[in-house]
């Protein structure tokens, strides 16, 4: 039996190292980076716990699968979101580096998630690691993103701040959502659920690849 | 499959399509109007919501056979009211002083809105107890968008940003009435009423975006 926590200090502790000896923006990246396998590792002692709690619950009874859909990814989105609600109210950062902390934490949590299934799998189809890694990593990697262009635009609005970043939490809960509920099937869905984060990444990129400029030249 | 199923199926995916549609445009609007770049991004974010609740409500249908009583795609369709509010709290960036002092005599006003949507709601937890959560996970968003809804109609000079803050209170109506045909019907499966009610919500979620363009132009 592998504990999760051997998990992550295995993969924190080099970051630690590296956190310490670099300094600047790629400090900050590694920093959050951490953050963000630390927020995938509470995750999945709060999922356990309230997978347990509602499982056998009259009315709001859910199966472990159901709840996966349900209850996993508004959690995980909140406990990836943190990091960042705390970095923008605090040190009231540029916009790109709301962007760029967002996506570390989001990064983060992918890759200890993915070392967590792979451990878990034992030894798997190496077709099936990649598609299920790329595509969770991705999905994870979109989230952050929608989450980070959404603050890096609203976070210096004084009162816009509260409900928008509600709303971006909503809405990127709602999009892992969809991926968790396609993922736990078989066959074309499963594919499709490959296939939605890839594409809906690739529409992101597109977007910053030729609006990026407006994002970041917008006024402050 | 009944007809009204079937009815009901097509406006699923006819307001999928629609929302997609207009978030499009409003990231497009979004890039030419610059002066209100962010309204036209958070109207894009409101379609994506509505898109994704019903992309949700509609896969569950499908991978599970029947629709989560209470999921994250009702989440989407609050985190959608929660943009709403923000658009509507950005339309007030452009106030002066003096117009944000003469608002504040509308705020007791408008207290009416969240009042009669709570009444709707309280009513609803009444005849159905059991789904007390989904009633609470609609209705106090709405509460608060129709309280800002009427209060900044009130008290807004511009016409452009009050046919914004009118559309949003026709969305928050409608929505009210098909939650009363969805509850009272709850009994007897699908109603020819709640599904004008589905189709009338298509409509109105289609006229914020027209709503909203004016409320940028004024």
């Amino acid at each position: 039996m592998i504990d999760l926590e051997n998990i992550f200090i295995c993969l924190a502790a080099p970051l630690l190292i590296a956190a310490i000896l670099l300094k600047g923006e790629t400090r900050r990246f590694i920093g959050f980076f951490m953050l963000g396998l630390a927020a995938c590792l509470l995750s999945a002692y709060i999922n356990s716990g309230i997978a347990a709690a509602v499982s056998d619950n009259g009315y709001a009874s859910l199966t472990i699968a159901q709840a996966m859909v349900q209850i996993t990814p508004i959690c995980e989105e909140i406990l990836k979101a943190l990091p960042v609600f705390f970095y923008v109210a605090v040190l009231r950062p540029k916009r790109d580096g709301i962007i760029a902390v967002s996506l570390a934490v989001g990064l983060g949590f992918a890759a200890f998630e993915n070392c967590w299934y792979a451990v878990r799998g034992g030894a798997l189809d190496v077709g099936f690691v990649l598609g299920r890694c790329l595509s969770a990593g991705v999905m994870h990697a979109a989230c952050a993103l929608l989450l980070g262009c959404g603050l890096s635009l609203i976070y210096r609005r004084g009162r816009l701040a509260a409900p928008g970043s509600f709303a971006l939490l909503c809405a990127a809960s709602t999009f892992h959502a969809i991926y968790n509920l396609l993922a736990a099937k078989e066959g074309a869905l499963l594919v499709a659920s490959y296939l939605m984060p890839i594409t809906v990444a690739v529409v992101i990129l597109t977007f910053m690849k030729l609006w990026g400029k407006d994002l970041s030249a917008d006024k402050e | 499959m009944s007809t009204l199923e079937f009815i009901d199926w097509i406006g699923y995916i006819v307001g999928t399509v629609l929302a997609s549609a207009w978030g499009i445009l409003s990231f497009r609007r979004a890039r030419k109007q610059k002066d209100c770049a962010l309204l036209f991004y958070l109207l894009a974010g409101f379609y994506a919501c509505v898109a994704m609740c019903n992309t949700f409500y509609l896969l569950t249908w499908i991978v599970e056979d029947y629709p989560f009583v209470l999921s994250p795609g009702d989440l989407s369709w609050v985190g959608g009211i929660a943009f709403l509010i923000t658009i509507a709290l950005a339309l007030t960036d452009k106030w002066t002083p003096d117009q944000r002092n003469a608002a504040k005599k509308y705020r007791l006003p408008a207290l009416i809105a969240p009042a009669v949507c709570l009444a709707f709601n309280i009513a609803y937890i009444s005849i159905y107890p059991d789904i007390i959560v989904n009633y609470l996970l609609y209705g106090i968003p709405t509460a608060i968008l129709s309280y800002y809804a009427l209060w900044l109609f009130l008290a807004e000079r511009k016409d452009g940003a009050r046919h914004y803050h009118l559309a949003v209170l026709a969305w928050v109506a409608i929505q009210l009435f098909y939650d009363l045909f969805s509850t009272l019907g709850l009994d007897y499966g699908y109603a020819v009423h709640f599904l004008i009610c589905s189709w009338l919500l298509t409509l109105a979620t289609t006229g914020i975006y027209f709503a909203a363009g004016k409320g940028a132009d004024a």
